[in-house]
């Protein structure tokens, strides 16, 4: 009789782990984190999809500057790119066109409709079918010289850029709006919904080097006081901070980067 | 007769294409003054913000006559300078009075 109500717990425990999704889920290496796999039209065409590391990226140019000025969208695959529009000077081909410079050298050229054997070997740059050594070893020399941090990349991206470790471009001419310096409005502090941890110090200065204000409201944030109201938990699901703040930017496990005022009483 | 009708006709194409060239990204010009407002916009007035919508509204018809991939960047583009202008005017906007409840 026992033995039947323990293999009955056992089997109805099963059961549940197996519902709430199961199998934790890995955390990914720091040469991984911010990783997007697109793959809308790719293997269609007969080509791999692409593997496109943020990492990459985000040393050179603002967020703002690929998800407002270029374009891509904020959620992995929703921006539809094609082959047709890179060729055209859309989205990757806006600087992957083989003319643009960046640090004295020619950027690769986006793959063209036809290719030759030799100019597949461009191609594969993004269009990834294996494990890339090459782009995991520039990684480990990139953030070699950059100052670290436990999680996401293992880099403090924030500190690097305040440090001058790198300079990002937030303009591209003949796509870029030519604006006038921002007024960058206060920090501010929020108030943690639970008793002993410390409110969080929201720095628009530092979001706003990245993001501008457009990429943040009111898509993410409304500007009218009282309007957003959100929990841990939708941030988890990838709302409000989490839309960055877990795919691309530091991510939520490191709490103390957001809680940092000190916990009164 | 057939060279002035071969030069008719070469100056209505050369008068097509210019139309073209110069109707190509015509909406461009108020586009940059709709967007380079961006980093302003928190201290303009709703009257100037309306000014801009306004505009950004006219620049998202302009672009209905792009082709397919200039018109989805640059109309979300726009629309996200547009959200954020209307939000800001909202945000100005004192909260509406919740009526009293019915007796």
């Amino acid at each position: 009789m026992n033995r039947v109500l323990i293999a009955l717990f056992l089997l109805v425990g099963a059961t549940a782990v197996w519902a709430q999704g199961g199998v934790k889920k890995r955390r990914p290496l720091p040469a991984e984190y911010g990783r997007v796999v697109i793959n809308n039209y790719s293997q269609q065409a007969g080509i791999p999809p692409v593997v496109f590391d943020h990492w990459s990226h985000r040393s050179k140019y603002t967020c703002r500057l690929c998800h407002v000025d270029i374009g891509f969208s904020m959620a992995a695959d929703a921006t539809k790119i094609r082959a047709v529009d890179n060729i055209s000077g859309i989205y990757c081909g806006t600087c992957h066109n083989g003319k643009m410079m960046m640090n004295r050298s020619i950027i690769f050229p986006a793959c063209a409709k036809e290719y030759t054997r030799e100019e597949y070997k461009t191609c594969v740059r993004c269009h990834q079918l294996e494990r890339n050594i090459s782009q995991e070893e520039k990684f480990a020399s990139f953030a070699k010289s950059m100052p670290p941090e436990k999680f996401g990349n293992g880099i403090n991206w924030e500190k690097a850029e305040r440090e001058g470790h790198f300079k990002t471009i937030d303009y591209i001419e003949g796509l870029s709006v030519t604006r006038v310096k921002m007024k960058i409005p206060t920090d501010r502090t929020l108030k943690a919904k639970l008793e002993g941890m410390p409110n969080v110090l929201f720095s628009h200065t530092k979001h706003s080097i990245w993001g501008g204000c457009e990429l943040c409201h009111p898509e993410l944030f409304s500007i009218k006081k009282g309007r957003s109201v959100y929990s841990m938990d939708e941030i988890f699901e990838g709302k409000f901070c989490g839309a960055c703040h877990n795919t691309v930017a530091f991510p939520l496990p490191d709490c103390r980067r957001c809680h940092t005022a000190p916990v009164e009483g | 007769m057939l060279r002035h009708g071969v030069a008719f006709l070469s100056l209505l194409a050369m008068l097509a294409s210019s139309e073209i060239v110069s109707g190509a990204e015509d909406w461009r010009p108020e586009f940059e003054d709709v967007c380079g407002n961006i980093s302003e916009a928190a201290v303009m007035s709703p009257m100037e913000l309306q000014t801009l919508i306004a505009k950004g509204e006219r620049v998202r018809k302009a672009l209905e006559s792009e082709r397919e991939a200039v018109r989805i960047v640059y109309q979300k583009r726009v629309q996200k300078c547009l959200d954020l202008y209307r939000n800001i005017v909202e945000s100005m906007q004192p909260e509406a009075m919740t009526p009293p409840p019915a007796q």
